[in-house]
């Protein structure tokens, strides 16, 4: 799957999904569980919390 | 909200703006005092209205690219760039505007520095109020 095929499936922009993927953006608690559905996990498996 | 009702509040808009650009230019011509900053800025505020509804003309003749920038608009992404850029912007003409009013009044141009400290001065009380009313409604 591209980054243009996810991104219009959830309805975002291509850049968003890029720098979601690169770590420069931190996705809302809304995006997360959209992708989470999407994708059919759980959202931990997607993303993790690192303290700074 | 939905997209025909932003976009007929956008098309208002753009009509409003048209409208203050052509006051601007017509006191300018009345008046015939500092023609060239009412010029400009009437011919800002038309071109700017003038751009809103050729976007839309544009836009209502293609819906793949109207969906396109609908989703540009409401991407959260995009929405943190734009306050971020208006937090910045905020942050920076602040304390420029500070030393422009310090040379002005050092090069004597008191009125041009009264006006800017004054708008420095609305913006900030400005943004206190909306931090206000922000801060009651979350």
């Amino acid at each position: 799957m591209t980054q243009d095929e996810l991104a219009r499936a959830i309805r975002v922009t291509r850049q968003t999904i890029n720098s979601l993927e690169s770590g420069k953006y931190n996705a809302s608690l809304q995006l997360a569980h959209q992708l989470a559905q999407y994708f059919d996990v759980a959202i931990e498996e997607l993303f993790y919390f690192e303290e700074e | 909200m939905e997209v025909q009702k932003k976009w007929k509040i956008r098309l208002w808009a753009a009509g409003g703006y048209i409208l203050l650009g052509v006051v601007f230019c017509l006191v300018g011509g009345i008046t015939g005092n500092n023609t060239e900053i009412l010029d400009s800025f009437g011919s800002g505020f038309i071109v700017y209205g003038v751009a809103r509804i050729a976007q839309y003309l544009r836009l209502s003749r293609n819906p793949e690219q109207m969906e396109a920038v609908e989703i540009a608009e409401r991407d959260e992404r995009n929405q943190m760039l734009w306050d971020k850029a208006r937090s910045y912007a905020f942050s920076i003409y602040a304390p420029a505007t500070g030393v422009a009013v310090l040379v002005l009044y050092l090069l004597h141009k008191e009125t041009a520095g009264m006006i800017l400290a004054g708008s420095l001065c609305g913006l900030v009380l400005l943004y206190v109020i909306v931090y206000i009313v922000l801060k009651r409604k979350y």
